[in-house]
């Protein structure tokens, strides 16, 4: 009792310091110190009165070694698991009640009021009830319902197939970084190594996400606005060249998954590889080796967005003022620079749009592709977070685990709106529109 | 480039205009080799998979570029493995799935259009945010809700009922909805008209493009779906094609019969690339409407 205690005192003060010195701007600093004791109250009280202050017993701990400079130190992944997430609930109150006592006044009438929009249907009180009950029902039971779900599985043992649960403390969520069998062990700037990770599987799998993501992104519209570029131009036949190049879009990941396999796996002797014996040089491990594997992913995923990202482009390419780029020319801008200092800026909305689109489609809906493709292998090495999920979810049975692992894939969405509303935000183009 | 080239031109005295002019057809050339290069690339994994759905594993592996002679066997083999039976499954799924997306769509839009009532702004909010949680985050819990709890494992129901309700297709109903003037319905009120007698008569005439958008987008994005029915339905007699796809093999080589699985890939992509290529013009209208509004 006493501890839990002085864990609250602690977080509060700690959570008056942290916040009052990055919201001292709006809010002063007696206020802002006032508003972080407030944050970190709750904060931990949310958290932690849920969790039983189980972060505290020494029972539930697990560690991890981690090597900095040569030092190496033990850390306990329970409580780096518990202090994240006090501090993410604490940041989470602090802005929520710095919005609410800014902008309250102002929208606070408005929530609850009809708005006054003309053309609306007097008369009817109950229609529009009626009306979105199926969808809102249907989000709350199928949606929201198990998102919260998610929280409370992560703290459980859960089993499939078993409707019991037991309470585990933050075990999941510490599982992620470390393991209750085997220490992981993490080298920074140590031991001869810049980075290095031993023992850390979730740690892999989550590179393999980000890895999958950038060069997706990277392949997918690189080539996609180089390929917009020509099919824009305008030719005899454009609308036939672009129906040609983005029906792969309407194609499923199954179906990219297979015949990916069958360019490059083909048990070993597939399309690529017998081109390249046909021309006389070895055939490439494309489906064996971690990093070809890895690669293969990539080029398979990146053709199945391409004509997608094509047909955006085009369009886009289509409504960038003329005038801007004849200036330019008459500026003496050659077709390069053009392209750099013209064209990109007047289609950066759409660039965003689609590497956000793009994003998302890599993170989490690669599952078909991967598994018909490589299957999440060779050992792991194409694994990503969503194949992950399901692994230790349906096939290992671990629905705690899992559940924990997709609050992490949450949180990656939750950080992908963000930066999407950060760069949306922004005005991105000069002028038109 | 060549446009940016013409353009140039402008201010240029005519003999040079007629030299640009010349290179202009010049680099045109260089354009078409180069899309077909695009076009080619873009079609060779699927033309390669056609082209194998023809043939048996030695002529595969012998990189046989010409059509091989087991097709029936393929086709017999195929629908031994009861592929009718999965398209039509499948098919059915699909479809009421994009129906009861676009019907309740259409109503929710309707409803936070064409209506007065508290909370409006909350609702919409609930219904946006709900875009931002990928089907992926909750699998885990909805499989754990749908299977354990309400039962539904090995039922249609359970790929269904689940996947109907649509942020996205709020999202564009509204949108459009916002975007066609008040003055429609106002004048349909005093005409006396009713919300649904509004809806059919004026409302759906106009949103025929947001209609074909969503149906393509949801048809297709149904036909493809592949992880939930792969947890949720075991029983072959109900499953979709893209999980039964893994099955073609026949079973009775080592490894994987390719010519077997390409002809099912090859069918099981057919429906969703002919709405793609058959709508895309209303498909992108929809669409431009949703984006400028």
């Amino acid at each position: 009792m006493l501890s839990a205690f002085l864990f609250t005192c602690l977080a509060t003060v700690l959570g008056a310091l942290a916040v009052g010195a990055l919201l001292r701007r709006s809010n002063g600093l007696r206020g802002g110190l006032a508003l972080g004791a407030v944050a970190g109250l709750l904060g931990s009280l949310t958290t932690m009165v849920p969790l039983k202050y189980c972060v505290l017993d020494p029972e539930n701990h697990m560690f991890f070694r981690l090597s900095v400079l040569g030092q190496t130190i033990t850390v306990n992944a329970v409580a780096v698991i518990g202090i994240l997430l006090v501090m993410a609930v604490t940041w989470a109150f602090a802005l929520a009640i710095d919005r609410l006592r800014h902008h309250w006044p102002a929208r606070g009438g408005t929530v609850w009021q009809a708005d006054t929009a003309p053309g609306t249907f007097v008369g009817y009180d109950f229609s529009p009830w009626i009306f979105l009950a199926p969808t809102v029902v249907g989000l709350a039971v199928f949606t929201y319902y198990p998102a919260a779900q998610n929280f409370f599985l992560g703290t459980q043992l859960a089993r499939r197939g078993v409707a019991n649960t037991v309470f585990n403390c933050l075990d999941n969520f510490a599982s992620l970084i470390t393991s209750r069998l085997q220490d992981a062990h993490y080298y920074i700037l140590s031991d001869g190594n810049i980075w290095h990770a031993e023992n850390a599987r979730y740690l892999a799998v989550f590179g393999n996400s980000v890895f999958f993501s950038l060069f997706i992104v990277l392949v997918a519209n690189a080539l996609g606005i180089a390929i917009a570029l020509l099919a824009s131009q305008k030719i005899r036949g454009a609308s036939i060249y672009r129906t040609l190049m983005i029906w792969p879009y309407a194609i499923s990941g199954v179906v990219v998954g297979v015949v990916f396999a069958l360019l490059l796996g083909g048990g070993g002797s597939g399309f690529l590889n017998q081109t390249l014996r046909l021309l006389g040089l070895q055939p490439l491990p494309f489906l064996s080796d971690p990093w070809w594997a890895r690669a293969s992913v990539v080029a398979a995923a990146a053709w199945n967005k391409l004509g997608f990202n094509v047909l955006i482009y085009v369009a886009a390419l289509q409504a960038v003022p003329r005038e801007l780029l004849e200036a330019a020319s008459i500026d003496g801008a050659n077709a390069w620079k053009r392209f750099l200092n013209v064209t990109i800026p007047m289609i950066s909305p759409y660039i965003f749009l689609v590497v956000f689109l793009n994003l998302n489609y890599s993170f989490f809906d690669l599952y078909a592709v991967i598994d018909n493709l490589t299957e999440g292998g060779p050992v792991n090495a194409t694994t990503n977070l969503v194949v992950d999920v399901i692994r230790v979810g349906v096939e290992s049975r671990d629905i705690g685990k899992a559940a924990a692992q997709s609050i992490v894939l949450f949180m990656v969405v939750v950080g992908l709106t963000y930066m999407q509303f950060r760069v949306m935000g922004r005005r991105v183009t000069y002028g038109a529109d | 480039m060549t446009v940016l080239t013409r353009r140039r031109t402008v201010d240029q005295p005519p003999p040079l205009f007629r030299l640009f002019r010349e290179q202009i057809s010049t680099s045109r050339w260089y354009i078409h080799i180069l899309l077909w290069i695009a076009v080619i690339f873009m079609g060779l994994p699927l033309f390669y998979a056609a082209l194998v759905s023809t043939q048996n594993n030695a002529q595969m592996f012998r990189l046989q570029l010409t059509p091989g002679d087991s097709f029936n066997f393929n086709l017999q083999t195929v629908l031994d493995r009861n592929i009718a039976r999965l398209m039509l499954n499948t098919f059915a799924v699909a479809t009421m799935v994009t129906l009861g997306k676009v019907v309740l769509s259409i109503f929710s839009g309707m409803a936070l259009v064409y209506f007065r009532f508290p909370g409006k702004s909350l609702v919409f909010g609930v219904i946006l945010a709900a875009l931002m949680v990928p089907g992926e985050v909750t699998i885990i819990a909805l499989f754990r809700l749908v299977a354990l709890e309400l039962g539904w494992g090995n039922t249609w129901t359970a790929l269904v009922v689940p996947a109907v309700a649509s942020p996205t297709g709020v999202f564009l109903f509204r949108q459009h909805f916002a975007s066609i003037t008040p003055e429609l319905s106002e004048a349909a009120q005093l005409d006396g008209a009713t919300p649904l007698q509004f809806l059919v008569r004026v409302l759906l005439p106009l949103s025929r493009n947001t209609v074909t958008a969503l149906v393509v987008i949801m048809f297709i994005g149904a036909w493809n779906s592949y992880l939930w029915p792969l947890l949720i339905v075991t029983n072959p007699d109900l499953q979709v094609i893209q999980v039964g796809l893994s099955t073609l093999d026949d079973g009775v080589e080592v490894g994987r019969t390719w010519g077997p699985i390409m002809l099912g890939a090859v069918i099981a992509s057919i429906p969703p690339i002919l709405i793609f290529v058959l709508m895309q013009k209303q498909f992108l209208k929809g669409f431009a409407l949703a984006r400028h509004k």
